[in-house]
């Protein structure tokens, strides 16, 4: 038995710790990129359908006969590795995708406190021998926390603007709702997104249209357990609830508010939990619930993706993961554009003339409409993007759109 | 090469935080509170290099004092408790560290950019070894130059009288006492050197990744922490290190099997601690090896 112990042990650990095949790349017909997301823990549902859409896109691609590079077809490989939401182990998967599977980029990571560490080893100062930070490039899909594409020129995002979200969300509250005239506030202490997002875009808007709010209650990221919150709540007897919450402790709570008959008239709800977890976890207990997201299924080109990636993988097709999808469409018509040399030697030189690409890409296409990337040079939101945003509700178990743009309405 | 490199650098600094369970672990204590003097000795070396642009040396022979310092104060509150009571105090000295981090806001504008603990949101750009151009190996090389003086110090304690009186303490705090070993001191001692070692681990830690925040010294390090010398034996400073090494690897090796990994994590620890109930090198282990070391030392018969 103990050998068996042991024997699994150590096939296990070469297994696992075998690097990439180093001889692919052109020679070989292939593109290597790369996913890092949180694939298992409390997150794993939102990073599952982030690597089930890139796949998508992964597999369309291929199947119209790869990426044009140096005239020649290739097909695109990707690295995908499991974070769990822990940054010492983003840490160490950012190295093994740089320097192990020597990927051309990586999508990811899904939590941004993975991403603070992550951005923070890469490169500061592009061009300088002197600055040993990481030079790898990323075009992250679903770390939103605000401002995290500043840490590093080699970081750039298609994640919402959450501050321009909430303060639509809340100026559309108060036009259909104004005899609405109080809030009262749950949030996650021990989560950088839910942290920053009451802080740095909800409670900002909140304050904007005059809302008085009456109570700020707190768990942690895996609580299970609301009693206590609950109570405080249903004494404030506020008009909109503001759940700064992820879907994991959104369902557990709002059960709570139910059993305890906590009666709010609105819930407005975190970006992340426009998805379809939330609908299935929480049942009728988030009926009405009201989040600005960056995509819902409303147009045909919009459903169609969604059905074809929930068919194929199993993936939900939300603000997340979709543009792990348009990322690697975008970088696909970037590589074919910059005409990159794909060699192992090369590959720095490659990452370069990418992100450069990316740093003056200005609009490109996704799924919903053009999607603009500002560049090295915007003082305030450098290498992130803008873009739609709809306003979803829960009715009758699916999204519904509350809002939408007129340019969209039109499509 | 990298990789292994983060790896093993990120081994490194587990080690610290095992060895420092360790020397808390010899004197018949179980902390669950490391984490917080690993977060002290983070902060204060990051707010040293970062803030004040001091040196790395000095920043981290700060951090660790500060988390000694602390050590020393932590340990005489717990000398009341024992057991299941003094793990509960001691994570609740952890769970205070981590709630001040959730909490201190101590920034100012450095180049531009806004560094320092900024309460919830963590603390940014700890940029100092990336901006100074150290490569990783280099500090690799840093990281497992402390590691191999800690644990040369740690071995020395335990071949030390002092390193007797930790054992004493730990085998039968009442029979010690009666032998004329001041308890009150070796209990204090262990938890100012345990303080020490987080710390320098925090310390190394944080210039490593650029950025801490409150979440990444919460449960889950204190019992990886705890998990180190346990799964690696108590018998010998060895045991923490092969801990250490051990499950980090394992982390690494699974990490292929995505969300099935955990289930295996659980399974291989489970089937070390049925097997190896008291550590992969325990007291008997060490024992053979000791002995083994001895009878090839001897001169031969023949001779």
């Amino acid at each position: 038995m103990k050998k068996i112990v042991v024997s699994s042990v150590t096939l296990f650990w070469l297994l696992g710790l075998a690097p990439g095949g180093a001889g692919a790349f052109q020679e070989e017909g292939t593109l290597r990129i790369g996913g890092m997301w949180a694939l298992s823990g409390p997150a794993a549902y939102i990073g599952s359908s982030s690597k089930g859409l890139s796949a998508l896109a992964v597999d369309e691609i291929n199947e119209a006969g790869g990426v044009m590079v140096q005239g020649k077809r290739v097909k695109i490989v990707q690295s995908v590795y499991d974070d769990a939401c822990k940054a010492e182990e983003g840490l160490t998967v950012v190295r093994r995708l740089a320097d192990s599977d020597k990927v051309l980029f990586s999508l990811g990571p899904t939590c941004s406190s993975v991403a603070e560490p992550v951005f923070g080893i890469l490169q500061k100062r592009l061009g300088d021998a002197t600055d040993t930070g990481l030079q790898f490039l990323f075009f992250t899909d679903t770390a939103i926390k605000f401002g995290l594409a500043k840490i590093s020129p080699w970081a750039f995002r298609n994640v919402g603007n959450e501050p321009a979200m909430f303060d639509l969300a809340f100026k559309l509250v108060k036009e259909k709702y104004p005899e609405l005239k109080t809030v009262a506030v749950a949030y996650e202490s021990d989560f950088a997104h839910s942290v920053s997002t009451w802080k740095g875009a909800t409670e900002p808007a909140v304050k904007k249209y005059g809302y008085e709010v009456l109570d700020v209650v707190e768990w942690r990221f895996e609580d299970t357990e609301f009693g206590a919150q609950a109570a405080k709540l249903r004494k404030t007897n506020a008009d909109i609830l503001v759940m700064m919450t992820h879907t994991f402790t959104t369902c557990g709570a709002v059960k709570e508010f139910k059993r305890q008959r906590v009666k709010a008239k609105l819930m407005v709800g975190i970006t992340s939990a426009a998805s379809t977890e939330t609908l299935v976890g929480c049942g009728q207990a988030v009926e009405g619930l009201i989040i600005p997201t960056n995509f819902a299924a409303i147009s045909p080109k919009a459903k169609a993706l969604a059905d074809k990636a929930w068919a194929k993988y199993k993936a939900d097709s939300n603000l997340h993961s979709v543009p792990a999808y348009e990322n690697v469409h975008a970088i696909r018509g970037i590589v074919e554009k910059v005409g990159i040399k794909n060699e192992p030697a090369t590959l720095l030189e490659d990452r370069r003339k990418v992100r450069d690409a990316l740093a003056g890409l200005g609009t490109f296409q996704g799924v919903l409409g053009p999607i603009k990337m500002n560049g090295d040079d915007d003082p305030v939101k450098p290498r992130d993007v803008d873009k739609a945003i709809i306003l979803v509700q829960a009715k009758g178990g699916q999204w519904t759109v509350f809002w939408q743009p007129p340019e969209l309405e039109k499509k | 090469m990298d990789y292994y490199v983060a790896v093993l650098s990120i081994m490194g600094v587990h080690i610290l935080l095992g060895l420092s369970v360790y020397l808390v672990a010899i004197t018949g204590q179980l902390s669950f509170g490391q984490q917080g003097f690993y977060a002290i000795g983070a902060y204060v070396a990051g707010v040293c290099t970062a803030l004040w642009g001091t040196h790395l040396v000095p920043a981290l022979l700060l951090g660790m004092t500060a988390a000694g310092l602390i050590g020393f104060l932590v340990g005489f509150p717990t000398l009341r408790v024992k057991g299941l009571y003094l793990g509960i105090a001691t994570f609740g000295f952890g769970e205070i560290v981590r709630l001040a981090f959730l909490n201190i806001k101590y920034t100012k504008m450095v180049g531009g950019k806004l560094v320092g603990p900024n309460g919830a949101e963590g603390f940014r750009h700890v940029s100092y070894i990336y901006d100074r151009g150290f490569t990783q190996v280099q500090y690799l090389a840093v990281i497992y130059a402390a590691v191999i003086v800690v644990a040369g110090l740690v071995h020395l304690l335990e071949r030390s009288k002092l390193g007797a009186k930790f054992r004493a303490v730990e085998e039968d705090e009442m029979a010690a006492a009666m032998a004329g070993i001041n308890v009150t001191a070796v209990k204090v001692m262990a938890f100012t050197s345990g303080g020490f070692v987080a710390g320098l681990g925090g310390a190394l830690f944080v210039h490593y990744s650029t950025y801490v925040d409150h979440d990444m010294v919460a449960l889950p390090l204190a019992v990886a922490s705890v998990t180190y010398p346990m799964l690696g034996g108590l018998g010998s400073f060895w045991g923490p290190i092969l801990g250490a090494a051990f499950l980090i690897f394992l982390t690494e090796g699974l990490r292929f099997l995505q969300e099935f990994r955990l289930v295996i994590y659980g399974a291989l620890i489970i089937l070390t601690m049925i097997f190896r109930p008291r550590g992969i090198i325990d007291e008997a282990v060490m024992m053979r090896i000791r002995s083994l070391v001895r009878r090839k030392g001897a001169p031969s018969p023949a001779a």
